[in-house]
């Protein structure tokens, strides 16, 4: 996957670009409005993740340009701001999501990894690791072509997982992930263990393998080894 | 009361007391101008009779027959003192009403031809009853048309002279703060009205001039804190990746994690704060409460089941209100979060809606503080460490937004109320 990442935070850049490239992304930076449409306009790219407060504009400029090629890139806006408007109006523009600062680099990478899916399979693609199967477009699982019935819950975590394979999640990305930000959630850590539990054993029963490990309590790990 | 309704009524109140006063002097004056011109036709009278008697006296003639009437007495007398006019008052019997009247009196002894004449002449005066009668008439007739006059006059200044005011104030009472607009009052010729104008076209637009800078600086100082916030978590999450750590490394990394989501959660909740008081919100559209408390129910039923919460609603269907959909699904998850988080083991939570109102009950130990405080900012009960303290905050607030009202009140169970009305 080749992205874009329009930021002009050396810092805030510096953290996405290493956390992308270490997935085996190819991920270019641009600093700027200029910076970014010269990129664009010399190379195509599959996700381009855009801050829409730049030195020299806004950023919502680039995604007006952007939408008139009608290319097959997806967006996803990264802004300090929280504001309804703004979210309705990036979306309206043609952006595939809006996240907004601070955000944890495993839901930004779990929100790429959708985008892409949908944007270059139609969303008919099913996530195949190992033994476990995801259809997205149905929302079912199977483990050996066995269906597992997970809750609503329980999908978006396995999902969230497959996403960010290897890496360590931490309960409160987690908690975020699958409840959002409105409520204050800060005592529904044991709610993750609760819903990683069940997960693992509705997965473990249909015959996978135990791939969720625990990271000294404190976070969690879906290993492609098991160890 | 209004302005011209209570002025008329002062000015009424004074015409009162000057009328009094007025009718007090008027009847005193009349009285008196009354005798003066009673004893004044009384004296030329007598000019009149002394050459009569003279007359009478030289040519000798019966001056009984002649002169006395019941209004004049003429008798000789053997002494008293010549030309000296006593005027008295005394009662007599009224020539034509015969009866008792308050008459005046001229008493004054006349020497004709070397005798002694006392001439007594009696008149009617006006009696004070009627002088009385007439002044209060008068006074009640020109009071009548004065209430009369200031009432017409005053609907007319109030439509006329008030007008400027009038126009000002519905002015002011549709201006807002939060909106760019100026209210732009015209000058009037009335200087005092000219003068108000100007002082609150400068006022209001300081007052937005400064809401805006205000808005504009908590928006700024909010996003530039969430770019070193992003900046740090992201560093935090790439430190926790790596596999290097030691359990400890491990520990601290997800405490200033924790720490630095707690802050970043604080700052959302404020800042939606600022922004539901600074009615940045829409008010709202119809919006299907039924509908959103099922979906809120929805999302929460996997929580209270693992908390083994029993959730029991009765919802009424299509409850409409007018409710920014946004800030309604906030409040009912603060609201169903709540009715978990103080609870207890196999508790219940159980919620009823009808057009009118919703009620969430929950079992769950009362509340160690003054529930009056229940919907301050940071305010939470001690055991409860990990909330921010600002979920019945926000629901307040947005209550407050769109004017309704909620109450909070524990007997054996805790109770919040919402009502639309």
């Amino acid at each position: 996957m080749k992205l874009l990442l329009i930021e002009d935070n050396a810092e805030l850049a510096d953290n996405v670009y290493t956390y992308l490239t270490k997935e085996g992304y190819v991920c270019e930076l641009a600093a700027s409005r200029r910076e970014a449409s010269n990129k664009l306009a010399a190379f195509e790219y599959d996700v381009i993740l855009l801050d829409i407060m730049l030195p020299d504009g806004n950023g919502m400029e680039i995604l007006r340009e952007l939408k008139k090629e009608e290319t097959n890139t997806g967006l996803i806006i990264i802004s300090a701001k929280n504001a309804l408007d703004d979210r309705v109006e990036g979306l309206n523009l043609g952006a595939d999501d809006y996240l907004t600062k601070p955000f944890h680099l495993s839901e930004l990478n779990a929100r790429l990894k959708a985008i892409y899916r949908r944007r270059h399979f139609d969303g008919k693609q099913s996530i195949v690791f190992k033994e476990i199967e995801v259809d997205t477009l149905q929302q079912e699982v199977s483990v050996h072509g066995h269906q597992v019935v997970l809750t609503k819950k329980e999908y978006e975590l396995l999902l969230y997982f497959l996403a960010n394979k290897n890496r360590v999640l931490t309960k409160q990305s987690i908690a975020e992930h699958l409840w959002g930000d409105h409520v204050d959630f800060l005592d529904s850590f044991d709610f993750v263990y609760q819903h990683i539990k069940n997960l693992r054993k509705k997965l473990t029963k249909a015959g996978a393998q135990d791939y969720l490990s625990n990271v000294y309590g404190m976070g969690y790990k879906f290993r492609e080894v098991v160890s | 009361m209004k302005l011209i309704t209570k002025t008329t009524l002062l000015y009424i109140l004074i015409s009162i007391i000057v009328f009094g006063i007025g009718g007090v002097v008027t009847y005193n004056l009349i009285s008196k101008e009354i005798a003066k011109e009673t004893d004044y036709y009384l004296r030329s009278s007598l000019d009149v009779i002394d050459y009569r008697l003279k007359r009478a006296v030289q040519r000798g003639y019966d001056l009984e027959r002649r002169f006395n009437t019941s209004q004049l007495n003429i008798q000789e007398v053997e002494d008293g003192e010549v030309d000296e006019i006593y005027f008295s008052d005394t009662i007599a019997m009224h020539p034509h009403l015969k009866q008792l009247e308050n008459m005046r009196m001229l008493k004054v002894v006349r020497d004709v031809e070397g005798k002694l004449f006392e001439i007594t002449m009696i008149d009617v005066v006006v009696e004070d009853s009627d002088i009385y009668d007439s002044v209060v008439q008068i006074i009640t007739r020109l009071f009548a048309l004065l209430v009369l006059a200031s009432i017409i006059g005053s609907f007319f200044i109030s439509k006329t002279l008030l007008r400027p005011f009038h126009a000002t104030l519905s002015k002011i009472k549709s201006f807002r703060v939060d909106r760019p607009e100026r209210i732009n009052l015209p000058s009037t010729r009335v200087k005092e009205f000219s003068q108000l104008n100007t002082f609150i076209n400068e006022m209001t637009g300081k007052a937005q001039d400064e809401y805006q800078s205000l808005k504009k600086f908590s928006e700024n100082a909010s996003h530039e804190m969430q770019t070193p916030l992003a900046i740090a978590q992201g560093k935090l999450e790439i430190l926790a990746d790596n596999e290097q750590l030691s359990e400890a490394q491990f520990s601290q990394v997800m405490s200033a994690q924790k720490a630095l989501g707690r802050l970043s959660q604080l700052h959302q909740s404020l800042s939606l704060l600022t922004k539901i008081e600074n009615r940045e919100f829409d008010q709202g559209v119809s919006t299907d409460v039924s509908q959103l408390v099922r979906e809120t129910m929805e999302n929460f039923k996997e929580l209270y089941a693992m908390k083994n919460l029993t959730l029991t609603a009765q919802i009424e269907d299509a409850v409409v209100v007018n409710l920014n959909p946004h800030l309604g699904s906030i409040l009912l998850s603060n609201l169903f979060h709540n009715a978990m988080r103080h609870n207890q083991e196999n508790g219940f939570v159980k919620v009823n809606l009808t057009s009118n109102n919703l009620t969430i009950r929950n079992s769950g130990e009362p509340p160690n503080k003054d529930p009056a405080l229940l919907f301050n900012r940071f305010e939470k009960s001690s055991e409860q460490t990990n909330s921010s303290g600002l979920g019945l905050a926000i629901v307040k607030e947005i209550c407050d937004f769109h004017s309704m009202k909620i109450s909070y009140m524990y007997d054996e169970h805790h109770q919040i109320d919402i009502s639309f009305a």
